[in-house]
């Protein structure tokens, strides 16, 4: 069986999308402005969960379950 | 009450039955027979550790006892611990079986039986000879209880009784002998008792393991059993090929009960550590968060707007007019399975010992929760829930404005996830091929997007799905597909770029195959 018999019925959706004039890539300058911010923004999110995260391991050592 | 002896070797099994109003004289009996614990004190025992774990199931079960039975866990204690003490405990324990049709012992010797037998079992309960803390390993069905409106974390175990093998689906749960297993030890094995059943990546433990485990980073002796610290706790899961998370209170705050509820609708069992010392008390405790009671459309409907945004995503929403909900900040009653209580508890995370006689532990408090994620789930919640919130407000194709969202966000595999998928006949178009032929990671984040009259229909409208491998958020390189507002937005590989489909979108069922009933 040769790869020509392979089917993938996504691409042909893709294709018949694309066609259709369905199909936008998002490079315009609005949508890299809005990357720019959104990268800022889950950069602040990562920052402020690694220091949650340290935090919450350090004060573990302290908390004794016994009951 | 049916008494026989079935002769193995030289040892006996002897088997009763009897109905479940009989069980105090039932057990009493047992207990003096098999344990040598005279009558006054069964009784005692029976009213005050027993009776509490037989009030809350049904009143038509039967009871099956054999006796002796050789409880692993117990017998694992027994040789590395009891039998050095100059007191002579037993070694074996009494095995109770539930069964919610009247049986015989015939029953069990008929071919034609077998199924019926197997269709109204509904689990079982070990009592071993450590008094008065009598309860040892137990699985219930949930359908053994009076009340079972709740989801929970549960997998199908096989076992025997009377020498035929059953299945029973249920999550363990064992009480703390607080000698060679407390509440910390119980709940470690009770996770891994869980997770060796259902994925083969991982090994049970017993009390013997868990101890040689932590003497690595032990100073003293580890029995008798003082507890465990979390990070200890922690510890233990790691060694047990867990990639473990821990999460304080006082550091996540707001997001707190938000992320456990969102790590619970995820199908995974989560240790929770309860606290009484911001009150001057000195209880410590850790148990386990195993699901949720059936949400009802009233909880649904007194569902706030979500709380924990940045304030750059508070200015879109009042901006856009989108009213914004977090399913994970729904008022629901939570299950747990706690050592020092019969299995199944319902509390509030607010509230997660309501359920003690002992009105010291009613002001404790959740503190702290670990999370026994899988080592290749690099992304976690708190990360993950940004993620989602920054796309659909702030992404290249936010959604419309004067939207009604409410965000569903939960962890699941991505074969259970496109299983649900191709099965899923409410999904129409294209949708479901596009998705179903996405190369997926092992483990995917999904956010559904809904409304609160679709959500008491369980249906969505949209839905996010990201890598939980890839914790590098830079340029939205989680991201694996999104679908809403009839619009899917994906990485097109040959323009190496996210890309925008448009095509009409109808909503869908929900996914629910975390949390089972």
């Amino acid at each position: 069986m040769g790869m020509s018999n392979f089917v993938s019925k996504s691409q042909s959706i893709r294709d018949k999308l694309k066609q259709e004039g369905k199909y936008t890539i998002l490079n315009k300058e609005e949508h890299i402005k809005s990357l720019v911010v959104i990268n800022k923004s889950l950069e602040d999110v990562r920052r402020e969960f690694q220091v949650k995260d340290q935090k919450s391991q350090q004060n573990a050592a302290f908390v004794t379950l016994t009951a | 009450m049916i008494l026989k002896n079935l002769t193995l070797h030289n040892m006996s099994i002897k088997s009763i039955i009897a109905q479940i109003k009989d069980s105090k004289d039932f057990i009493t009996e047992l207990l003096v027979s098999e344990f040598n614990i005279d009558k006054s004190n069964s009784e005692f025992l029976f009213d005050r550790v027993l009776q509490p774990h037989f009030t809350n199931l049904r009143s038509d079960l039967y009871l099956f006892a054999e006796t002796p039975y050789i409880d692993k866990v117990y017998r694992d204690s027994y040789y590395h611990y009891y039998s050095s003490k100059l007191k002579r405990y037993c070694r074996d324990t009494i095995r109770i079986s539930f069964f919610e049709k009247e049986i015989t012992l015939d029953d069990f010797r008929n071919e034609n039986s077998v199924q019926t037998l197997e269709d109204s079992y509904l689990g079982f309960i070990i009592l071993r000879p450590t008094e008065p803390q009598l309860i040892g390993r137990s699985l219930l069905s949930p359908r053994i209880l009076l009340n079972n409106s709740f989801q929970i974390c549960q997998t199908k175990y096989q076992t025997t009784v009377n020498s035929i093998k059953l299945n029973i689906e249920g999550f363990p749960h064992s009480s703390q002998d607080t000698e060679t297993i407390s509440c910390a030890e119980t709940t470690l094995w009770a996770i891994m008792e869980y997770f060796s059943n259902k994925y083969p990546e991982y090994s049970p433990v017993l009390p013997s393991k868990i101890i040689k485990v932590l003497n690595q980073v032990s100073f003293e002796r580890q029995i008798p059993s003082k507890g465990l610290n979390i990070q200890q706790m922690s510890f233990a899961l790691k060694e047990f090929c867990f990639g473990t998370r821990i999460y304080s209170k006082t550091e996540y705050q707001a997001w707190f009960e938000n992320l456990l509820s969102c790590y619970v609708e995820s199908g995974i069992p989560v240790i929770v550590a309860i606290e009484n010392r911001h009150a001057g008390g000195n209880i410590g405790h850790a148990k386990l968060c195993i699901g949720r009671n059936d949400l009802l459309n009233d909880a649904i409907d007194k569902l706030d707007e979500i709380r924990n945004l940045s304030p750059e995503l508070e200015l879109i929403i009042k901006h856009k007019s989108i009213r914004l909900y977090d399913y994970d900040d729904i008022d629901k009653k939570f299950i747990f399975i706690d050592d020092n209580q019969p299995a199944y508890q319902v509390a509030k995370l607010k509230n997660p010992a309501v359920h003690y006689v002992n009105a010291d532990w009613h002001n404790c408090r959740i503190t702290y929760f670990i999370v026994p994620l899988y080592p290749k789930i690099y992304l976690e919640a708190f990360e993950a829930k940004n993620f989602f919130l920054k796309f659909i407000l702030q992404g290249p194709v936010p959604v419309k404005a004067s939207s009604d969202v409410v965000l569903r966000c939960y962890l699941t595999s991505s074969r259970s996830f496109k299983d649900d998928i191709a099965r899923n006949s409410t999904i129409v178009g294209d949708l479901k091929e596009l998705i179903l032929e996405t190369s997926m990671p092992k483990f995917i984040w999904i956010a559904e997007l809904s409304e609160k009259d679709l959500l008491k229909d369980k249906r969505t409208k949209g839905i996010v799905i990201i890598d939980a491998t890839e914790t590098n958020l830079f340029s939205y390189k989680p991201l694996i597909l999104a679908a809403y507002d009839d619009v899917i937005i994906t990485f097109d590989e040959t323009a190496g770029n996210l890309v925008k489909y448009t095509l009409t979108l109808h909503n869908f069922k929900i996914f629910e195959n975390n949390l089972k009933n």
